[in-house]
């Protein structure tokens, strides 16, 4: 197997409207988690959550029809800021969304509810909710020969980077944008607690006394291109992505395999695609999202394949979770994480639960060589990538 | 992308007499969403067919469980609480989820939403797995819904060509091998690509001579009326012995783009 060079990264979440902006607050384990007053979410307190404060159409510079697009063009439009004269390249999109346009279908339909002639507004409304319109938006804009629409729950993030990656192997694309983009809904607000999910004084990834999770919202892009594109663009690739693993639980719609069974052989195909030993890797970004069973599923999981659990931290205390944004996102600062050699410290994290018998890494330094990221979704599904240092491709 | 080939194929049209759930599980009937229940019809028509089972599994949808999605929603609105179960049918990869715990499916789960491209798009992400996640079964399936019906008559006059008041509802499984595999139908495809405007029948059939299509398309009016109908050309094709050579074209309102299936008997 290739692996395949990291040429850019964008981000925009909570920690911040651009990559450098938001890393050090990821490096340092703040808590950028703040009560959800944006819009009448109808619960009894407002639950802490990542969000962005700033419009995301003013980081881009270009309207958009929905909240998850302008987040999804604002990290495009980093990642893409490094490079210029693609025209004779051929460059693909790979989006992952759950909520897509669901921000604006929601308030359509309570509308549509109250007021019957606001039918008329259904042309721009139904195209708008489409996950595809939001990929097919941002590939007109960068004018790219093709794209794909994920919408694989929680670990969406990271298959898109995986198809990104494979795509670019297949040599169908010479560079691929892949984008996770996901804003703060009232469906997802409500559906997690309807489903009691939620820890309202904000998550607390690996701890003790953790119930639940915070959402957040955010997009993440990675652009990524062939070795012969980097070469005729004179770009020094940043990192590689050097596998991708991919697997169903087969064990329920919520919850998670209690040994993370499905957990374990994603990351086993991550790295067997890659082609390196286990005990290469130097940190694991988790999934980390902070549920009772998802947490310790996740360490049992990584328990069984290696024999000395590396360093390991969760993003989540900081940005919450982004669902489909969550595997683009981290996996951006999972790079700089790599690039600047260290370890981020896990926000709300501080009492060992010891039915678990690890602790999240405190923030430190390391000489990274190959990072493995980890994404879970609902109906048990799975995601691992693994981010190597370009000088340790397939050691 | 890579031929696969087509192992096998079925697909659940759900009539009103309700006969297509016969044969469902008393648990899927009585409690799973609608579209679940067609997910499981069609993966099950499929399945009674094959002796080796899936290890993998894509679905395409272009809205996926639109009807939950609206019954949370009118939960919230109405009562000022959604369920739970309508919020976990609501996730567009529900299905899949749901599927692959009923079926056993260990390998990728994945689903992909690109409106009247999702099938296409589908049929790509397929040829990107490894060796080891085949036999792949693909599902396109998608709804019709009473709130969507009510929603199509506002649409603009170009959107109702391809989201119109006769539009289909179906569950299309399709399980692919890897291999070329001699003697069983072939299947690759193309795109979604965004496109200025909709594309032509003469573009298409330019498009359809670097297929070698020995026929001439059919109009994007009638391959992309609904958003099961690409994948349901391609059945209905296999299931009567259409032209060796053919090419099916979808087109996306809503992401402006298009998308080519190339089907070879």
């Amino acid at each position: 197997m290739t692996a395949i060079p990291i040429i850019s990264t964008g981000a925009i979440c909570s920690a911040g409207v651009s990559v450098e902006a938001s890393f050090s607050a990821i490096a340092e384990g703040k808590n950028c988690l703040t009560p959800l007053t944006r819009f009448d979410h109808g619960l009894k307190q407002d639950p802490l959550c990542g969000q962005v404060t700033v419009e995301p159409d003013t980081i881009s510079g270009v309207e958009t029809a929905n909240r998850s697009l302008g987040l999804a063009m604002a990290a495009a439009t980093e990642a893409l800021a490094v490079v210029s004269n693609i025209a004779d390249l051929r460059l693909g999109v790979i989006c992952a969304t759950t909520v897509a346009g669901m921000t604006r279908s929601e308030l359509f339909y309570k509308e549509l509810l109250s007021n019957p002639e606001a039918i008329k507004k259904a042309y721009k409304e139904l195209l708008s909710h489409e996950p595809g319109s939001i990929t097919g938006f941002i590939a007109a804009k960068t004018k790219a020969q093709g794209f794909h629409t994920l919408s694989t729950a929680c670990s969406t993030g990271l298959h898109a980077i995986g198809m990104a990656k494979q795509l670019i192997e297949n040599n169908t694309y010479d560079l691929c944008l892949a984008v996770g983009t996901d804003a703060l809904s009232l469906l997802t607000v409500r559906g997690f607690a309807s489903l009691m999910l939620i820890d309202f004084s904000g998550c607390k990834p690996f701890d003790a006394n953790r119930v639940g999770i915070s959402l957040g919202e955010g997009a993440g892009a990675l652009l990524l291109g062939s070795p012969k594109a980097c070469k005729s663009l004179g770009i020094k690739p940043l990192a590689q992505i050097s596998g991708w693993g991919a697997s169903a639980d087969c064990h329920h719609m919520t919850a998670p395999h209690p040994e993370g069974d499905g957990a374990k052989r994603a990351a086993e195909a991550a790295l067997f695609q890659a082609e390196i030993d286990p005990k290469a890797i130097t940190m694991i970004a988790t999934h980390g999202t902070a549920t009772p069973d998802n947490d310790s599923a996740e360490i049992k999981a990584m328990e069984s394949i290696f024999k000395q659990l590396p360093p390991f931290c969760s993003m989540k205390g900081t940005l919450g979770h982004t669902l489909a944004a969550s595997g683009t996102l981290e996996s951006v600062f999972a790079i700089s994480a790599l690039l600047q050699n260290r370890i981020p410290a896990t926000a709300g994290f501080s009492a060992q639960d010891d039915s678990i018998g690890y602790t999240p890494a405190q923030p430190s330094t390391v000489k990274h060589r190959h990072i493995l990221k980890n994404s879970f979704g609902f109906g048990g599904n799975n995601a691992s990538i693994v981010i190597s240092a370009t000088e340790h491709a397939h050691e | 992308m890579n031929k696969l080939s087509i192992l096998h194929s079925s697909s659940v049209l759900p009539q009103p007499d309700g006969a297509w759930k016969e044969g469902l599980p008393r648990a899927i009937k009585m409690r799973s969403p609608r579209i679940w229940q067609m997910a499981y019809a069609g993966t099950k028509a499929l399945l009674e067919q094959v002796t080796v089972p899936p290890q993998s599994l894509i679905s395409a949808t272009a809205l996926g469980a639109l009807e939950e999605t609206k019954l949370f929603l009118d939960g919230l609105y109405t009562e000022g609480f959604g369920s739970p179960r309508s919020f976990i049918a609501s996730v567009h990869n529900s299905m899949a989820g749901k599927l692959a715990i009923d079926f056993k499916i260990p390998g990728p789960n994945l689903t992909i939403c690109d409106g009247q491209n999702s099938f296409a798009s589908a049929l790509v992400t397929a040829s990107l797995l490894q060796k080891s996640d085949f036999p792949v079964l693909l599902l396109a399936i998608d709804e019709r819904t009473t709130l969507l019906d009510e929603l199509t008559p506002y649409l603009s006059d170009s959107c109702k060509q391809f989201i119109n008041s006769q539009w289909e509802e179906a569950a299309i499984a399709f399980l692919l091998d890897h291999s070329d595999r001699p003697g069983l139908p072939q299947i690759s495809a193309y795109g979604p690509k965004p496109v200025e405007s909709i594309p032509t029948e003469e573009e298409l059939e330019a498009w359809a001579k670097e297929f070698h299509a020995e026929c001439k398309p059919l109009p994007l009016s009638e391959t992309s009326d609904s958003f099961i109908k690409p994948a349901l050309s391609i059945q209905n094709i296999i299931a009567n012995k259409g032209a060796n050579n053919s090419a099916v074209f979808s087109y996306s309102p809503s992401a402006k783009a298009m998308a080519a299936t190339h089907l070879c008997l």
